[in-house]
């Protein structure tokens, strides 16, 4: 049974034959449970077929109810805010039919900025972080980074912020292995972190990292997310969840569990005596 | 306020770069993608990355949902499904079947006062139409929807024909859709389907007498 089907003739016996097997097979097609051979002629079928489109939406809005009949348990609270972050950096697809292009959002300024100069300004900033004193010709390019930079104020204020007076700022580092690198600058003045990470693992397209704050009472709060670039790259300027003097270990991991779920960088604060406090790295 | 937006508008809103949309969108159906993402794959680590990705995908897709093509929430589980069972089969791991009967009796009172009104309701419904079919035809959706098996990897699974599973799957998925289709009300809009059916009184449909001994 079922063999006349592969032939792939569009004779009126044929697509009859085509189409009798599509309407049979659709309630198995909306609850995923066709071979790949005949759901790919069912979807053959389907695209030139309005009464099967019809008729198979009907059988997804019943397949899908079952989700229905799960019991149901709360989401972890910290994933609102996550999923919160996540959309804040994720650029939107526009549909291709849509008439009006709408105007592009926040979330997609934002987006389409923090592929261009912004990594650029991450890898300046990773050079200044290393360097002693500012030179010349760093600040030139900064300036002219200026111009491009004027939709992101914040991080922009903070970036000159920094080349002019570094010593507003505290600066923490974090290390593991493989080069994989984090610098916090606070500024307590606007109370305000900037993450600038180097050498994270390329995690995909998708993926996104989460950096939380721990409290010392066994409490972990979710402070920002953020996407790296292919080299680890990232900068993200935040609020603190709680004061900076209460964190007593900080840890960046992917927000993902299908890839690598652990800690890419974990470490504990430690302050030192009239020198700028850092994070030493734990064992990974 | 927002709250008493619809889904459809709220999409309109998230089309448009509106995060705000977007998480009250969550706060109405976190919890419905958590935890089917948690039925399939038996781990609240997986459930919560699902459910982060169907979020992202919402948010990333919201201009090509068609509200003509489908209802939002059709097209949220299935997002959600397509995912979690993605993910189970990579893992190679097969989890529960599906609710047990001990879950769907209770689910909905341990569960949620927080739930919606009407999700609450739908709830109710799917549950008592589950609890309608005779178990070997739930248990043949069941394998499907929740562990992503194929009708032959059912057929396998349970050792019985090919046509058997093919034959239990119609015949309940007949069933639920006669049950659960919205019954048009007097304004002409679509209402849930009652709780307690009064079965001689719903629509056509034949479908326990002889075509529900099985074929094969
Ligand atoms: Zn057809």
């Amino acid at each position: 049974m079922g063999e006349g089907i592969a032939a792939k003739e569009h004779t009126g016996a044929m697509s009859d034959q085509a189409h009798r097997f599509a309407w049979d097979n659709l309630p198995a097609y909306a609850l995923g449970a066709l071979e790949e051979d005949e759901r790919r002629q069912v979807e053959a079928h389907l695209r030139h077929c309005s009464l099967c489109q019809e008729e198979l939406a009907a059988w997804q809005e019943t397949a899908h109810k079952l989700a229905y009949a799960v019991p149901f348990y709360d989401p972890p609270s910290h994933l609102r805010a996550v999923i919160r972050h996540v959309v804040a950096i994720s650029p939107q697809t526009v549909a291709p039919a849509a008439v009006s292009t709408p105007r592009p959002a926040r979330g997609n300024e934002l987006a389409s900025f923090l592929q261009r100069p912004y990594m650029f300004l991450t890898t300046l900033l990773i050079l200044a972080l290393g360097l002693v004193g500012w030179n010349v010709r760093l600040h030139r390019q900064m300036n002219t980074l200026r111009a491009e930079m004027s939709e992101v104020d914040e991080m922009r204020s903070v970036i000159v912020e920094y080349i002019n007076n570094p010593s507003a700022f505290e600066h923490f580092t974090l290390e593991g292995p493989n080069g994989a690198r984090a610098h916090l600058l606070y500024s307590s003045a606007t109370n305000r972190l900037t993450l600038i990470t180097d050498g994270l693992p390329w995690l995909g397209e998708d993926a996104v990292y989460t950096l939380w704050f721990h409290d010392g009472s066994g409490q972990r709060v979710l402070a920002t997310v953020f996407r790296c670039d292919r080299t680890g790259r990232a900068i993200v300027v935040f609020e603190p969840p709680f004061p900076l003097e209460n964190v007593t270990e900080i840890t960046i991991m992917p927000s993902r569990a299908t890839t690598p779920s652990s800690p890419v960088l974990n470490g504990r604060l430690k302050r030192h005596e009239g020198s700028p406090a850092i994070f030493v790295s734990s064992a990974l | 306020m927002t709250q008493q937006r619809s889904d459809e508008e709220l999409l309109k809103y998230i089309a448009q770069g509106d995060e705000e949309a977007l998480v009250t969108l969550y706060d109405r159906y976190g919890r419905l993608v958590y935890s089917l993402a948690y039925q399939v794959l038996q781990d609240h680590q997986l459930a919560e990355e699902v459910t982060q990705d169907v979020f992202t995908r919402v948010w990333q897709a919201a201009t090509s949902f068609d509200p003509k093509k489908s209802r939002f929430t059709t097209w949220l589980t299935s997002i959600t499904r397509n995912r979690a069972i993605d993910i189970l089969r990579r893992r190679r791991v097969r989890g529960l079947t599906g609710p047990g009967e001990a879950e769907l009796n209770t689910a909905i009172t341990r569960a949620d006062e927080r739930l919606s009104p009407e999700y609450h309701l739908e709830a109710l419904a799917v549950r008592e139409a589950l609890r309608q079919l005779p178990p070997d035809q739930r248990q043949v959706i069941e394998l499907a929807y929740f562990n992503g098996m194929t009708q032959r990897e059912i057929a396998e699974h349970l050792n019985i024909p090919l046509g058997t599973v093919k034959t239990r799957m119609r015949l309940a998925m007949m069933k639920l859709r006669h049950l659960l289709s919205p019954v048009p009300s007097e304004d002409g809009k679509r209402k849930p389907p009652s709780v307690n059916p009064a079965p001689a009184t719903r629509e056509r449909k034949p479908e326990r007498s002889a075509s529900d001994q099985e074929g094969v």
